[in-house]
């Protein structure tokens, strides 16, 4: 028991079945009866299930404290199976339990939400070891993540290879793929749910581990008993350390690390208000001494206020602020220079749920966020050779109001119908380009900073269905539209610090994205399997990319070199889990394609896109072996990248100069992989637990292709050759943590 | 900027990384004409050299195209006949380029014609060429300074042809005044592969390009594999017309050469 809200743990009524319902992001819940005596039932993956006999003559508020199961001897639990996920009519929703993320194999050894995401069927890794995403055949920019309501624009580290999540500070992670609620907007392709831990009510604890990159710590205690508590959690990798050891003293300047807080506080003024503050920082940074220096890095705080006006409406007020930012810097004699750039939010949310009877759940509320995008600003000394450049600062303000029921229709069929109404607005305090077709200027426009340059107004309908088939068997269908305001300008097929966002403007459209989507839902043997089978279809409308060799350092006019196209992504997602008992694990297959086209590019005609990879296969076990052991491994099994290759060759200044074909028009080869990991857990029973965790990555050391390069054979000049670079080969790696 | 990323790359996480040679299948297609071409505002005798594109597997180098028509045209109303010298190298008389004048090359192959425009540049003198020493990494290596006054108020690109002991380098130095217009430029030029090392003579040829030539020399370099995260390639846009490969530029020209000590 540690006083920490669990979101999504399901609340039953043994007398009346059909009647569940679960905890929502706060662990409220609300669930109308008629008088009588029932027993009610809660569980919760990883607890004892909760059983109470209640007497319902008036409304009643029940706080109920769960216990924790002990993780290993959870197979001999009979807890309740439950079947949410078929009678839900949510469709295109994956939950990640955090308590499965740290048994599953990783790169390093560095538990990681966003790797393990990636297992899932329709979410594609954007390149190996790589924390970028694809979901369902759209860009990374694409998904909108949210640690604790705050947007989080750069959501990795070490240009990728880390996510910047600590699953030390993580409670619950959900994702979406589609269908998604009203409350949800701004993003077209998915949206990525992260809860932080509150901090335990009951007593402090400290939690920690020693990895190859990274250590960590986490402190969870109570300011006071049952009222008020915090958490607070950090993480730094140590890779630059050894540096200290170099032989030469260049590279004993050098840095390279990243770091991590996030720390959160709750305090529970009565029984009808809470109020939350949560925030997390972090920052990398490397560097050479006297040459060069980086550090990019996202803060994030909110602040919230939950309110409970009946035991029916219960309200959620939230005050947050985002912003990513990075600084390069040129540190060599008479050519230094700094270069800035940013993007910052605040928002404000308020939001409704009113379970209105035992028929219609309502959601509904309003959102507005300021966005301030400084692209970029170049400073310098006076003795540098380069001149001080500012870009142009761009502020938006976005604002959506939403209402969203979920209805019963009889005994079978469930509805989730809602509308959200956004609108952006592009705000002035500049000049305002137009450019044609061919990139040219044909328009600008001095705007004042009390102006509104556009307004951007868009209807998005979201609706969800299931058909209950019988107990265990469900049909379900949704259709949803997003709109997404903000864009991520990217070159490479890897995320960098240095990727520009920008926002709407007199040129660039809001990104509108339609999709529907079907799945069969079917448990088996009392809900210990599930299956689901799942297929969608999606367009996309004012898709960007830039034309022909673009340079994106400091561009005023990057809108000049931007062009617009269409996408479309469509595909099969199996999913077949084995959720408890000894051996868990899933296997997921996804069979998709995702296309677009652009008048400049391949003429006009579909082209594949860099997010498209037919084929896909997961397959993740984890078996709990005796008392003190858990193994678990994962495969992964890809279609290779959709990449362009040569079709000639030409020379040019005594150079050879390749001459590309159709975009996307190749692949390279398959992408597979095995992962294996085995913790050693504590004797149980103790206060001061610890494991130690050994991983092996890329066990049987496959080279998967990063990249494929074209070149002069460097042994006879005059034939040209291709080289496919491996990132990693076997990797093995040990973590040792702790809880007391 | 893209070495050092993979540099950090290596360092931050030990990369078991590893390069093949890899067999791949490639699509052919029908060869295209490539002109390259640049004249300037010496009073010499310009080129135009005129080749096709070769498949993947084709030893390297240029195949030739004879029997072409050249023609350079001066919007001043200058005409300037080439005659084809060796297989593919065609020659001009004597001619000395005009800053500031607007040119048009025009080549006729098997009754087909490509043409494209090019502006000489006012001409940039360099000031100086400096050896410095930079310490990259440990190690003390030995490169060149150019130095020059940008001109204040005018867009220029420059593109230096590094010659060390009298052999040019294949690698295009590109640089805008994007970030120094009107300045004292010090340009390092990066010279590894060999690195320099005491008694090598590096002359440097110091041109202006239009911003077309630029763009196109610049795409270039983004497309030819210097290392950096993996971008998708995408054919440089020429300024030849009717879908010929290469460039015609008209530049000026200014030249200087050190000893390295």
């Amino acid at each position: 028991m540690t006083g920490e809200t669990l979101i999504g743990a399901s609340i039953r009524i043994v007398e009346l079945p059909k009647l569940g319902t679960a905890t929502n992001s706060y662990g409220f819940y609300s669930i109308s009866l008629a008088e009588g005596i029932y027993n009610m039932e809660v569980s919760y993956i990883g607890y004892t299930t909760f059983t109470k006999q209640i007497v319902v003559i008036s409304d009643e508020k029940i706080a109920i404290d769960l216990t924790e199961s002990n993780n290993l001897s959870e197979v001999v639990i009979t807890s309740i199976r439950r079947n949410e996920n078929v009678i839900k009519p949510q469709m295109g929703i994956e939950k990640l339990n955090i308590k499965d993320i740290q048994h599953i194999p990783v790169l390093f050894g560095e538990k990681d939400i966003l790797k393990t995401l990636q297992l899932l069927p329709g979410i594609k890794s954007a390149g190996e070891g790589n924390s970028g995403f694809y979901v369902r055949g759209g860009a990374t920019d694409q998904n909108l993540i949210l640690l604790d309501e705050a947007p989080v624009y750069n959501a990795s580290h070490l240009l990728g290879f880390f996510s910047t999540f600590n699953s030390d500070a993580i409670k619950d992670v959900t994702v979406y793929k589609g269908g998604m609620p009203a409350q949800y907007g701004g993003r077209l392709s998915s949206v990525l749910d992260i809860r932080m831990n509150d901090g335990n009510k009951k007593e402090a604890t400290f939690e920690g581990g020693i990895g190859l990159i990274s250590s960590r710590l986490k402190v969870e205690a109570p300011f006071i008993k049952d009222k008020s508590s915090f958490m607070i959690s950090g993480r730094r990798t140590y890779a630059d350390s050894f540096l200290a050891f170099a032989p030469d003293t260049s590279v004993r300047g050098s840095i390279l690390y990243f770091y991590d807080l996030n720390a959160k506080a709750n305090y529970q003024i009565d029984e009808k208000n809470v109020i939350y503050l949560s925030g997390y920082f972090g920052r990398d940074r490397l560097g050479l001494r006297d040459t060069f220096g980086f550090n990019w890095g996202n803060a994030t705080g909110t602040l919230r206020w939950n309110h409970f006006y009946s035991n029916r409406l219960f309200s959620n007020t939230s005050l947050i602020m985002s912003k990513y930012d990075y600084t390069i810097e040129n540190l060599q004699n008479g050519n230094e220079f700094a270069v800035n750039s940013s993007i910052k939010d605040f928002n404000l949310k308020h939001d409704f749920s009113l379970a209105l009877n035992d028929k219609h759940d309502l959601k509904f509320g309003f959102d507005a966020i300021h966005h301030t995008i400084a692209p970029g600003q170049l400073t310098s000394p006076s003795t540098s050779s380069i001149n001080a450049i500012k870009i142009e600062n761009r502020s938006g303000l976005e604002l959506a109001a939403y209402i969203s029921d979920e209805a019963k229709v009889g005994d079978k069929l469930k509805l989730i119908y809602g509308l959200r109404l956004s609108s952006f607005s592009v705000l002035g305090g500049g000049n305002f380009k137009t450019f044609n077709n061919d990139g040219i200027q044909t328009s600008s426009t001095y705007y004042a900073k009390s102006d509104i340059v556009k307004t951007y107004l868009n209807l998005e309908p979201r609706f969800a269905a299931s058909f209950q088939l019988d107990d265990s068997k469900s049909v379900k269908a949704s259709y949803t539209r997003n709109v997404q305001n903000l864009h991520l300008m990217s070159n490479s097929i890897a995320t960098s610090p240095t990727d520009l966002y920008i926002m709407n403007s007199l040129n660039t459209k809001p990104e509108i994205a339609n999709q529907i989507s079907f799945g069969y839902f079917n448990n088996f043997k009392e809900n210990n399997y599930e299956f689901s089978a799942e297929v969608y279809y999606k367009s996309m409308s004012n898709q960007i990319e830039y034309r022909n060799g673009t340079d994106l350092r400091a561009n005023q006019n990057v809108e000049a070199d931007l062009i617009y196209g269409e996408g479309r992504a469509y595909g099969l997602e199996l999913f077949f889990k084995k959720k408890y008992g000894r051996f868990n694990g899933w296997i997921g297959y996804t069979l998709s394609r995702s296309e677009r086209t652009f008048d400049l590019i391949n003429d006009g005609n579909w082209f594949t896109a860099r997010q498209d990879r037919p084929h896909d296969i997961s397959l993740v076990g984890i078996y709990k072996a005796g008392k003190r052991w858990v193994l678990s491994s994962t495969f992964v099994y890809s279609s290779g990248n959709a990449v362009t290759f040569p079709i000639a060759k030409y020379n040019l200044d005594g150079r050879t100069i390749f001459y590309y074909g159709e975009r996307n028009g190749n692949r390279t080869a398959d992408f597979h992989r095995l992962d294996l990991s085995a913790t050693l857990e504590g004797k149980p029973g103790r206060k001061f637990k610890s494991s130690w965790n050994f991983s092996v990555y890329n066990a049987y050391n496959r080279n998967n292709p990063f990249s494929i390069e074209f070149r002069d054979n460097p042994d006879n000049r005059t034939q040209t050759q291709a080289v496919q670079t491996s990132l990693f080969g076997i990797i093995p790696s040990v973590t040792w943590n702790f809880k007391f | 900027m893209n070495k050092l990323y993979i540099l950090f790359i290596s360092l931050a996480i030990m990369l078991s990384s590893c390069d093949k040679v890899i067999d791949l299948k490639l699509k052919q297609m029908e060869p295209k004409i490539v002109i390259e071409s640049v004249i300037t505002d010496l009073n010499t005798r310009h080129t135009v050299i005129i080749s096709t594109t070769t498949n993947f597997e084709s030893t390297n180098g240029k195949v030739p195209v004879s029997k072409a028509t050249v023609v350079l045209k001066a919007a001043g109303g200058t005409t300037i006949n080439f005659t084809e010298q060796t297989p593919g190298n065609y020659v001009s008389s004597r001619y000395r380029g005009i800053p500031g004048e607007k040119y048009t090359l025009t080549v006729t192959v098997n009754d087909k014609s490509y043409s494209a425009t090019s502006v000489m540049p006012l001409p940039v003198p360099i000031k100086s060429l400096d050896q410095i020493e930079i310490s990259f990494l440990g190690n003390v290596r030995k490169v060149v300074q150019l130095n020059y006054n940008d001109p204040a108020g005018i867009v220029n690109f420059y593109n230096n042809r590094v010659f060390i002991n009298n052999l040019k380098r294949a690698n295009y130095y590109l640089e805008s005044d994007r970030f120094n217009d009107g300045n004292e430029v010090k340009n390092t030029i990066y010279i590894d592969e060999p690195d320099l090392v005491t008694g090598d003579v590096v002359r440097v040829q110091m041109l202006t390009i239009d911003e077309n030539v630029y763009k196109f020399l610049f795409s270039i370099t983004q497309i030819s594999g210097n290392g950096g995260p993996p971008t998708t390639p995408a054919n440089p846009n020429s300024n030849f017309n009717n879908g010929a490969l290469g460039y015609f530029s008209a530049s000026t020209t200014s030249e200087a050469t050190i000893t390295i000590k």
